[in-house]
């Protein structure tokens, strides 16, 4: 009786403080038929990018608690100092001077050099432009026959030259222009060699070596012979040529 | 006694004359005088006007009235240098003064004589081949004035031979410049008057062409600011 007493006491304390007794373990209750389960990842979910999966079927991404990173800014460049700017300028400067074989021609005094890496190789007397107007009144045309200036290169060398006089040539002397090709041809007026500058001008020989030095031709640059054959062989297709 | 009067009145006028003369060639105003070393900010501010005509492929002048010289250049390269001498600068008609640092872009507008035009021969006559200009064509003269952009004229004068013959032409080239270039005119344009040999004068004129940009180094950009905003309405 009194065991009984003692029981009834622990079981009314137990059920007071929520404690269970140790009994027998209930038969599992059966699972709830649960979602279809996911078809089985296919090779090309592994190797290929990521998919994202569809919302109803994993629960939401945790929010992150690192906070995404800034956005990179450009990193402002230092401004150039007083002395950097100047030598930068000072090297920009320097690197537009050309190197290797390059030929200087001198409108004021009429000489050509030959030059290499800024030494001079080879000075000539050479004819510039002479600055003269042609008008051509009644086809309303006019030339000025001065030598361009400027950096130009060697566009073509030519051996044996044969010059096609154009109209002005005509004009010049008072002559009819003719109407035939053949009659323009002037095999050996312009000497041995020629060098093209572009737009017509010529770096060429001469029948009249005594006007060297001067101002007398139509934009083209003579040479005499000598001169002529030395700078030919010493120069490229490139070549640069600065006329002043 | 007429005769004598007549040579007293030449000899004053002589005088009057030489007189003239020789103040006017015999200035010396120290132009060319040096002005210090510039700056670093100065240098750079040199080669920041000189870096876009050294890009564009083409020659240019650089008149250093500090450095008194005339430089020739291309592609950042000087290809020649020659020295002058600084005769005057005007300012609006008042004496100009140079400033270290100062630089001013030019373009030739005109170069002080048209171009020789081409009379095509009469194939009848005969041509004398010593006259013939194809073949030698005539001097380029030794004193011309170059007419710039913004208001300035550039005059160069052949320096004075040696000789009685030569000092003659001298005064009387001042003489005859006076009345054009001598004090008082040109009231609204900056006017360089530059000494040089005559070889030089000669070959400065023959090179240069129309639009033919020069960078001059040492005159004060104020002047021709001042005038280009008095120009605009």
């Amino acid at each position: 009786m009194k065991r009984l007493s003692w029981l009834l006491l622990a079981m009314l304390f137990a059920a007071a403080t929520g404690l269970s007794l140790p009994q027998e373990e209930p038969p599992p209750e059966p699972t709830p038929p649960s979602e279809p389960a996911a078809p089985p990842p296919s090779d090309s979910q592994i190797v290929g990018q990521e998919q994202p999966a569809p919302a109803e079927e994993l629960p939401p991404p945790e929010p992150e608690v690192t906070p995404p990173p800034p956005p990179r800014k450009p990193k402002p460049r230092k401004p150039l100092t007083l002395q950097q700017k100047h030598d930068e300028l000072t090297k920009n400067l320097a690197a537009l001077a050309p190197k290797g074989i390059y030929l200087l021609i001198d409108t004021g005094t009429n000489r050509l050099y030959l030059m290499r890496d800024g030494c001079a190789l080879r000075a000539a007397v050479c004819s510039t432009g002479s600055g003269r107007f042609l008008p051509d009144v009644p086809r309303n045309r006019e030339w000025t026959f001065d030598t361009p200036k400027g950096e130009f290169r060697i566009r073509r060398k030519v051996v044996n030259p044969v010059w096609i006089k154009p109209d002005w040539a005509f004009i010049e002397e008072g002559e009819p222009i003719p109407r035939s090709q053949k009659d323009r041809l002037a095999p050996e007026e312009l000497g041995d060699y020629a060098m093209d500058l572009g737009d017509g001008y010529l770096i060429h020989g001469t029948l009249y070596e005594r006007s060297l030095g001067m101002s007398v031709t139509h934009g083209c640059v003579r040479l005499g012979a000598k001169d002529l054959e030395a700078v030919f062989k010493s120069v490229k297709i490139g070549t640069p040529v600065y006329i002043y | 006694m007429s005769r004598r009067r007549t040579l007293g009145w030449a000899i004053l006028v002589g005088l009057i004359l030489g007189a003239l003369a020789g103040y006017w060639s015999g200035r010396k105003n120290g132009y060319g005088l040096s002005h210090g070393q510039p700056s670093l900010e100065q240098k750079t501010r040199r080669l920041e006007m000189e870096y876009p005509l050294a890009m564009s492929k083409k020659p240019y002048l650089i008149l250093d009235l500090l450095d008194s010289r005339l430089e020739y250049r291309l592609s950042g390269m000087t290809l020649k240098s020659l020295p002058v001498q600084i005769e005057s600068i005007r300012e609006k008609g008042r004496e100009g003064r140079l400033v270290q640092g100062g630089g001013l872009l030019l373009e030739l507008e005109d170069r002080g004589a048209p171009p020789e035009v081409i009379v095509p021969p009469d194939p009848n006559k005969p041509v004398d081949p010593l006259k013939d200009p194809k073949l030698f064509p005539p001097d380029p003269p030794t004193d011309f004035t170059l007419v710039f952009d913004r208001s300035v004229k550039v005059r160069f004068v052949a320096m004075d031979q040696e000789g009685w013959k030569a000092k003659i032409q001298g005064v009387g080239r001042a003489v005859k410049g006076w009345l054009p270039w001598g004090p008082g005119t040109g009231k609204d344009e900056t006017r360089i008057q530059l000494q040089v040999p005559a070889v030089e004068a000669q070959e400065i004129y023959r090179a240069l062409y129309q639009h033919e940009r020069v960078l001059v180094l040492g005159l004060s950009e104020r002047e021709s600011v001042t005038a280009d905003r008095s120009d605009a309405r």
